[in-house]
Formats: C-alpha cells, sequence, structure tokens
C-alpha cells in the first residue's frame, strides 16, 4: 500500500490518487462527482488513462518498449493483465494465478500446445511464457526476449551456440526451422519425424533420399541422428557431416 | 533418480524453521505460509515420462512462502519455497526496500530424464571413456561374416545393463535491483546452469550409413550468465545500456566410445574405438543501448532505437582427426591451427517511430537490422578421417556462414468510433545470407490488416489477416560445394551433391497467407467467452523439390461461468491441424558416382499433426469459509501421421531394386506410411480443502494421470534390432547397429496427498 512513509516520490505520497488522479471532488460530493481515472472494463477511458497514469511510474525496464508494441497497439491495457486492489498470483499482480492462465486467455492453442507430448517445462512450472517473451515489448518479432530467437534459446543451450568448425548452416539463423518450442507431437520438439524433417532440405545421393521403411535403423532410435548426432554443429576436425 | 529422504527432512525442517524465525518481532507484517503433507502414489510410473520434468515421489514434501514487511511498509523480506528436498526443488529469496533496491536470490534444481529403460553393454573407464567388453569385441572382429556378427552382436546385447539417461540442471541466481533515484534504476545479476548426468549419444562407424552405436554420453556444463544494465527516464528522455555476458565451460571435450565390432584398430576395416567432440567451450559479450524520446511535437510522438553489439568467441582446441592409431599417423591430417579461434560478431540496429497526429489515427513505422558476421577463420584439411575409419584426402574447408536482415514496416490505425479501429500497413523482410548458400538475397513484400471491434464494453472482436509474398534471386545448388571443396572437386561432387531443382524450404519463394481471429465476450457479470480461429498457408510455387506446401489451421475456445457465490466452472477445448507436404527422389549411386537420377523414383509425403486439448475446472464452496472442493481435468490428444506414396515405375540401381514391390510395377521412392504417433494425456485432481480455522488448512487431493504413447521409432526399442537394416524393397542385412533400447513407455498413477497448510 501506498503511503507517506513509504513513498519515493511526490506523486506516490498522494496514495490513491497516484493513480486514480484528483479527487477531491469526488470525495465533496459523495462519490457522485468528478472524474476520476478508473480501471474496469466499464470504464470508457480506461486504456488510455489507465496506461498513462501506469506508465507515469512504470516507463522504465521493459517498459521501454512499451510504446508501440504489438500489445499497445491493440489497446491491450494494463489492467487487462495485472490487477492491483487484490492479490490473485503470487508475483507480479497478475489477474491471473499463473502467466499460463493469463496468456492462455487470448493465446488459447499456445496454452494447449503446453500439454502436448514434448513439451518445455512450463506446465511443470519450471519455465513461464515470460522466460522466453518480454510481453512490453522488445525489438524483436514475437516479442521474443533478447534480440533473435536463437540468442533466447542459448540463454539456456548455451552449448548450441558456437562457433563451430563446422556449421549447419539453420541452425545459425532460426532454432525454429526445425523446432516449435510451445510443443510438439513429435520427440524434441520437432516439426516433423525425423527422417522427414532432414529430407525437407537433403535430396542428395545415396541413404538420405530413401523415403525409408518404418521399421528401419535410418528411422527408429534417433533417425538421423543416429550418426549425424553433432547435428548443431561440430568441432571435430573431421566433424563436417556432424558425425563426429 | 537419486533418492535423499534424510536430506529432504532435514531441508523441510530448515524451511519451516527459517519461515517461523521470520516471524515478526515487533509491530511488523508477515503474511507466510508453510505447506507439509504427504502422498502416496500407486500405478506404473516407471515411464521417463512421468518424471520427464519433476521429482514426484511419494513421501513426505512441503514447502513455504511468506512476505515480511515493517510496519510502514517500506522494506520487506520475502521467500519461497518449493519441493523442498526433492529433484525439483526451489527457494527464492528476496530482500529490501519498496521502490528503492531488492536483493534477490534463488537456486532450484530441475531434472530432465530422457528414458528409463535404456539398455547398454558400455561401461564407463573414467568419465568419458565407454569400453564395450573385450571378449565380445574379439569375437566379433573374428567372425567370419556379417550375419555371425550379427548373431553375436545380437546375443551380447541381450545381457546389457540398464542405464539412468538423465540429467539435473541446478540453477542459482543473485542481483541487486538499486534505483537511488526516482529516475535511476541499477541492476545487476548473476546466473549459473550447471548440467550433469547423461544423454543419449550416436557415433558412426563404417562407411557413411554403415554400422552405429547410440551410447549415454556424460554431460558436465555449466553457463555462468552476467547481466548489468542502467536505466534512465525523466522527461521526455528513456535511457538504457546494458551489458550480458554468458560464458559456457564443458568439463568433457569429447568422448572415446569402444566399437563393438572391432577390437583393434584397422587401415580398413574400421577403428578399436570412436571420438565424438562435445559442444566447445565458448563465450558470449553482448552491449546494447536503447534511448527514447518523446518528440516535441503539437501531438504524442515518440522515437525509440536500440544497438546492441555482440563477441560470440570459441577457442577450445581441434582433437585430431582420429583415435584409430593406424590413420593417425597420415601426413594429411595435420591440422592447420591447433584451434578454430572462431569469432561472430553480431549487430542489432533497432528503430521505433509512433505518433498519433490525430486522435483517430496512431501510426508506427519500424526498422530493424541484425547482421551475424561470421569472422570465424577459413581453414583448409587437407585430409579426414570418415567414422575413425576411412582416410580421405579430399580437402575440405569450414564455411563460417553469415547473414543480415533488415525488416521495416509501416502500420496505421485509425478509430473510425470508439469501438471500430482499423489498422493496416506494408512489411518487408529481406536475408542477405553468405555466398555459401543457394539463395544470397531474399525478399519478402506483404501487408498486415487487423480489425479490432468492441461494439460494446462486454465483447470484443479481434481479426487479422497477413499477405506475405517471399521472393529470392537464383538459387544456386552447388555453392555450399564450391565453398567447402577444392575446386578441381567440385564438378566431380556435383552429381551426387543436392537435386538441382531442390528448394530449401527456409530460402525458397513463397507465398503466405495468415488469418486470426480472437472474440472475448462478457455477456453477464458471471460469464465470460472466447473463441479463436487461426489458419495459415504457406504455398511454395516454385518448390518442385522440397516442401511444397504447409497448411494449419486451429480453433479454441474457453468459457467460464460462475452462476452462484460458491459455484464456479470454466472449460476450454483447442484442436489444431498442421499438415506439410514435401516431396523428394530416392537417388541411388552405383559404383562411385554413377547415379540413377529419374523422376520415376520421385516420392511425396505428407505430415499430419491433429491435436485436440480439452481442460474443465470446477470450485465448489461447499461450507462458506470452511470447506470447499475444486475438480481440474485436462484431456490431451495427439495424433502425429507421416504418410508417403512413390511415383509409379520405379527404376532402382539395378533397375527393379529397392523398390516396393520390385519389378516394372514398383512403387517408386521405397515410400510407405509410417505409423502414427499417438499421445493421449490425462490429468484429473480433485482438492478438498477444509479450513479448521483462521490459520490452518487442512488440503486432502486424489490426482489421476495418465499417459499412453505410440511412437513407432521407439516403442519396443532395445539395444538391438535384427530387423532394422531393411532396404526399401524390405531386404533385411544384418544389423550391426547398437541402440540405446531408450523407450518412453505410459503411465498411468494415482496420487493421494494430504497436506496442512498454515498461514501466519
Amino acid at each position: 500500500m501506498l503511503t507517506e512513509k513509504n513513498a519515493r516520490s511526490e506523486l506516490m505520497a498522494r496514495g490513491c490518487e497516484a493513480c486514480h488522479g484528483p479527487g477531491a471532488e469526488h470525495v465533496e460530493e459523495e462519490g457522485t462527482g468528478g472524474r476520476m481515472i478508473t480501471f474496469s472494463n466499464a470504464s470508457p477511458h480506461r486504456i488510455e488513462e489507465g496506461k498513462a497514469a501506469c506508465l507515469s511510474c512504470h516507463e522504465r525496464g521493459s517498459r521501454v518498449h512499451w510504446k508501440g508494441s504489438p500489445h499497445d497497439s491493440r489497446d491491450i491495457a494494463c489492467t487487462d493483465c495485472h490487477t492491483i486492489m487484490k492479490k490473485v498470483s503470487t508475483r507480479d499482480q497478475l489477474s491471473h494465478p499463473t502467466e499460463l492462465q493469463l496468456c492462455g486467455s487470448c493465446h488459447l492453442v499456445r496454452r494447449a500446445q503446453m500439454f502436448r507430448n514434448a513439451h518445455m517445462p512450463v506446465r511443470e512450472g519450471a519455465m513461464t511464457c515470460s522466460s522466453c517473451h518480454a510481453v512490453h515489448g522488445t525489438v524483436n518479432l514475437a516479442l521474443v526476449r533478447h534480440d533473435t530467437v536463437n540468442d533466447n534459446c542459448y540463454s539456456c543451450h548455451a552449448e548450441k551456440r558456437g562457433p563451430f568448425l563446422w556449421e549447419h548452416a539453420p541452425v545459425n539463423e532460426n532454432c525454429l526451422d526445425c523446432h516449435d518450442p510451445h510443443g510438439s507431437t513429435r520427440a524434441a520438439m520437432l516439426r516433423l519425424t525425423p527422417p522427414r524433417l532432414c529430407q525437407q532440405c537433403h535430396i542428395e545421393t545415396r541413404h538420405p533420399t530413401e523415403a525409408r521403411l518404418p521399421q528401419s535403423k535410418f528411422v527408429i532410435g534417433h533417425s538421423c541422428m543416429n550418426c549425424h548426432s553433432n547435428i548443431h554443429g561440430s568441432n571435430h576436425p573431421s566433424g563436417f557431416g556432424f558425425t563426429r | 533418480m537419486e533418492r535423499r529422504s534424510a536430506a529432504r527432512g532435514l531441508a523441510l525442517a530448515a524451511a519451516a524453521c527459517f519461515t517461523a524465525l521470520a516471524a515478526p518481532a515487533r509491530a511488523d507484517v508477515l503474511d507466510a505460509e508453510v505447506r507439509l503433507g504427504g502422498r502416496v502414489i500407486s500405478g506404473d510410473t516407471h515411464s521417463s515420462k512421468f518424471e520427464e520434468y519433476r521429482d514426484l515421489e511419494p513421501g513426505v514434501f512441503g514447502g513455504a512462502d511468506f512476505l515480511l514487511e515493517d510496519g510502514n511498509g517500506v522494506t520487506f523480506l520475502w521467500g519461497a519455497f518449493d519441493d523442498v528436498g526433492y529433484d525439483d526443488q526451489r527457494y527464492a529469496l528476496e530482500a529490501g526496500q519498496w521502490g528503492r533496491f531488492r536483493l534477490f536470490g534463488e537456486y532450484s534444481e530441475l531434472p530432465h530424464v530422457f528414458s528409463n529403460h535404456a539398455r547398454t553393454l558400455h561401461s564407463y573407464a573414467g568419465q568419458n571413456l565407454l569400453l564395450f567388453p573385450d571378449a565380445l569385441q574379439g569375437a566379433l572382429e573374428a567372425a567370419p561374416d556379417a550375419a555371425t556378427r550379427s548373431a553375436l552382436l545380437g546375443a551380447g546385447l541381450a545381457d546389457a545393463d540398464r542405464i539412468p539417461l538423465e540429467y539435473q540442471l541446478r540453477t542459482t541466481r543473485v542481483g541487486l535491483l538499486f534505483d537511488p533515484r526516482e529516475d535511476l534504476e541499477f541492476e545487476t545479476a548473476y546466473r549459473s546452469l550447471d548440467r550433469s548426468g547423461r544423454k543419449p549419444l550416436s557415433l558412426g562407424f563404417g562407411s557413411p550409413g554403415g554400422t552405429f552405436v547410440n551410447f549415454a554420453s556424460p554431460v558436465d556444463e555449466r553457463t555462468d550468465e552476467v547481466t548489468a544494465d542502467v536505466r534512465f527516464a525523466r522527461g521526455p528522455w528513456n535511457l538504457e545500456v546494458g551489458y550480458l555476458g554468458s560464458f559456457f565451460g564443458n568439463d568433457l571435450t569429447q568422448v572415446t566410445v569402444d566399437n563393438p565390432l572391432r577390437l583393434t584398430d584397422s587401415a580398413t576395416a574400421g577403428p578399436a574405438q570412436g571420438r565424438i567432440s562435445l559442444a566447445p567451450d565458448n563465450r558470449m559479450n553482448q552491449f546494447r543501448a536503447t534511448g527514447a524520446y518523446e518528440l516535441p511535437f503539437g501531438f504524442p510522438a515518440r522515437v525509440a532505437t536500440t544497438f546492441s553489439y555482440g563477441l560470440r568467441e570459441q577457442d577450445e582446441n581441434f582433437l585430431p582427426h582420429t583415435v584409430n592409431s593406424l590413420l593417425a599417423g597420415d601426413p594429411s591430417l595435420v591440422l592447420p591451427r591447433e584451434d578454430l579461434d572462431g569469432k561472430v560478431q553480431t549487430y542489432l540496429a533497432h528503430v521505433l517511430a509512433t505518433a498519433r497526429p490525430l486522435p483517430e489515427l496512431d501510426l508506427r513505422a519500424r526498422y530493424r537490422f541484425y547482421d551475424f558476421e561470421n569472422d570465424t577463420p577459413v581453414l583448409e584439411f587437407p585430409g579426414h578421417v570418415v567414422n575413425d575409419q576411412t582416410l580421405s584426402t579430399e580437402l575440405r574447408r569450414n564455411v563460417p556462414n553469415d547473414y543480415e536482415r533488415q525488416q521495416a514496416s509501416l502500420d496505421a490505425s485509425w478509430r473510425f468510433t470508439r469501438g471500430v479501429k482499423l489498422q493496416g500497413g506494408p512489411f518487408w523482410d529481406q536475408w542477405s545470407r553468405s555466398r555459401d548458400r543457394e539463395v544470397s538475397r531474399l525478399d519478402e513484400y506483404g501487408g498486415k490488416f487487423a480489425l479490432d471491434l468492441r461494439p460494446a464494453r462486454w465483447a470484443l472482436v479481434r481479426a487479422d489477416y497477413l499477405l506475405g509474398i517471399r521472393k529470392g534471386t537464383a538459387y544456386q545448388p552447388w555453392d555450399f560445394l564450391e565453398a567447402t571443396l577444392d575446386p578441381a572437386e567440385v564438378d566431380g561432387a556435383i552429381p551426387t551433391g543436392q537435386l538441382a531443382e531442390l528448394r530449401k524450404f527456409d530460402e525458397a519463394d513463397r507465398t503466405r497467407n495468415e488469418i486470426r481471429l480472437l472474440t472475448q465476450l462478457l455477456p453477464r457479470e458471471d460469464l465470460d467467452l472466447s473463441f479463436s480461429a487461426g489458419w495459415a498457408h504457406y504455398d511454395y510455387p516454385h518448390s518442385s523439390y522440397g516442401v511444397r506446401d504447409d497448411v494449419r489451421w486451429n480453433a479454441g475456445t474457453e468459457i467460464g461461468y460462475q452462476p452462484l457465490e460458491w459455484l464456479a466452472l470454466s472449460a476450454w477445448y483447442s484442436f489444431e491441424h498442421l499438415s506439410l507436404q514435401q516431396k523428394s527422389r530416392w537417388r541411388p549411386v552405383a559404383g562411385a558416382a554413377t547415379v540413377t537420377d529419374d523422376p520415376v523414383n520421385d516420392w511425396n509425403s505428407e505430415s499430419t499433426d491433429l491435436v485436440h486439448t480439452l481442460g474443465v475446472n470446477l470450485d465448489l464452496v461447499i461450507v462458506p469459509e470452511k470447506l470447499d472442493l475444486s475438480f481440474l481435468y485436462t484431456f490431451e490428444r495427439g495424433n502425429g501421421q507421416t504418410h508417403a506414396e512413390g511415383a509409379a515405375g520405379c527404376n532402382g540401381s539395378p533397375p527393379g531394386d529397392l523398390c516396393i514391390p520390385a519389378g516394372p510395377d514398383a512403387d517408386g521412392g521405397n515410400a510407405p506410411n509410417f505409423p502414427d504417433i499417438e499421445d493421449r494425456l490425462q490429468l484429473f485432481a480433485a482438492i478438498l480443502r477444509y479450513h479448521v480455522g483462521e490459520h490452518l488448512t487442512l488440503e486432502g487431493m486424489y490426482a489421476f494421470q495418465k499417459l499412453s504413447l505410440q511412437d513407432f521409432r521407439v516403442d519396443g526399442l532395445d539395444p538391438f534390432e535384427p530387423g532394422s537394416n531393411v532396404n526399401g524393397s524390405g531386404v533385411v542385412s544384418p544389423s550391426l547397429d547398437v541402440f540405446l533400447g531408450d523407450r518412453l513407455g505410459d503411465y498411468d498413477a494415482h496420487i493421494f496427498a494430504l497436506s496442512a497448510i498454515y498461514r501466519f
């Protein structure tokens, strides 16, 4: 609760008025007069006035990219995701108990993907949407937190960052070429079942080009990665085929 | 999973004591909760999927969280402990002064279990040397033919021992957030990620596509990350500078694994061991500056720019070309230098300008430039060794590919009325890639349009449409060969290189259409409804081979209903359909380079995913402030299909070979359907809470969790798979490969838990 004792600015010291604006007229007319800033769905001004009220204190940090961000440009109000007057979540004053529930209220398919067989540990609570996305705005598409999708992935999977002696070119460009980090029916969150995944781009001769029977050693186990196991890049002098 | 019951009990006691000690000594305010309980689990929980990312064991469990504030609400101490003593335990502590500074620290553990069924005959001799029984190696080497070797290998692998295939991730994070002034903020943090355990890895032996060994590779890695940021905001200015350092260290640079088929090295028949490199140590330093300024126009306008520079380096010493003692000394295998001295510099520039010249009009312009400049030196390797077996004097150069990406967009939105807003504008996305890639420049032009309707305060409709048309410069299928091979060898390599008509999907011409719809309705205080749908079509009009068509659509709905004070219901459902079509060609080679390159060997494949997900929650207050009951149920069913068919008249080499069925009526490309991959997940929980008093709640829970999984690639997989060395026409050759048998498996678990929750 904001009070004069814990306020660190003149605005904060105003208590309720810090967010709701001047309330003298409202009080004098016993709740019927004046126009205070309100944040409920019923308020006709809630989006712009509400955002301005919040940003008057919270413009730093990740909010520096808020203006013009995808959520801002679609008129998402701060109070669509945050609630101030009651405690719903343990952290960040979210309007839902968890981030997955909050983000999933609009991104229904993304929430559903978390329940797929191959998934990140989001439903187990070890990751949240904001582990990868900065929802207030970023310099990247899809509100990805880091400079690129790959930088995002490397923040936990730095072993795949390289640079390697032998690079697998698409790996440097976009992890999403092969993986769906929101969840997949295919192992390792792959977009397709190998060898089909690899055969999208490899029609060299010999063994890579055969469609293969399902019991084939080129399909079962780790499929192409039964041999090409360093598929993200190799630092072995003889590893140009990612086999070493 | 490591069992640490004693440690768990001690940790629980310590957590409870710590929380109790945090109790207010003066007129402070404490909001705290301590949870302590026990659970029993019955059912089949041996599947690795059950504890893939968690440690869910019978026994005592507990946790706590608290917030302690001084009477004035100025200083605070916050803490949260979860799954104390378990392998997925988490601890977090924060202390500080609201709005002034915050010290924070976290420690968490997370298991990642790959399989509980893996078996191997390899044993560890030291951390990164895996030995196969000498007697069996010797017998396999001495065996007269492949059939005898296969029989020996199969008999030997029948005695393979179980090996855990999992690693543990330990994360530590500490930091400080400090606001010395209202307009200034510092934040610095340190994080370490420590992984140790074993994960599946593989090593090929023999000729490419020959024999291989799956093994449990040791994992002993650590990433240290440091961040420091300074943020300033005053008046129209908003400035930030930041640093990110990430340092990856791997205690293991390689793993050496016995070749089951040979006890001794041979210069022609294969090595006694193979050696594979593990991820090299690497480091990244990144600096970033962001500035935003409210422009002094007569209307709201702002420009925000970000520049970032990153440097990635890697100079791990090279391993020798081979562990095969009979080849290692060949003069062609002298390394050109002792390490790569790999270096990548990244540059990012981002500019976003926003303006509202009229109350109804919003304008946005965005430009983003990202340069991945790979300064890694090009090294020439005059020789190499294929799979530690075959010496080749074909020159190879590494190809440090790099790229630039530029993106720009303009969009404007107009509020026709308070409830109708239309938004749209063009965008451009360009990739410029180094010449080793097939397409040096790829441009996508398109437009995005969005309509937001708020016909009433209780209704919202959002619709989006995107059209993008991507075209590239001429597709050069041989550019990679020219970059990596000696020029004199390129012409010879082209016939066995990529099919010239292939268009890789990330470089191919493409037309994409995407539509999204979201509707949210709040017709009554006690009812909210959502509906979402999406459709996307990625068409590759000039791709005769490779990915040709990709269609995705989805639909979802959610309802929340609270008709009575004591009853709340919510339910959601989502369906997703993904379908991708690709075309390829079976290209057999006879002899060294006589390629049968015939369209009758073409094959098509369609990969389809159909996924249903359903969730239901029901909350009942049976006796107000005394007794409540919750039910939660989630069901997911995923179906992954991989279908294929070939052109008629397969022309293998020799004709008719490797076709289905062999002969003139063959179905080209040896292209049957794969069995479907299916998973069905059910998560059910019923939770009864009895609030004994203001401070104490007793909670009883019953949960049922069930996963049924069919994945033909690992179902029933054993270390030895006698039928796996099969060609397209079904001819089975003796198998000489070693798998881990790393099946996944189903689980069904009944979990009963009783816990007490005490609130201070």
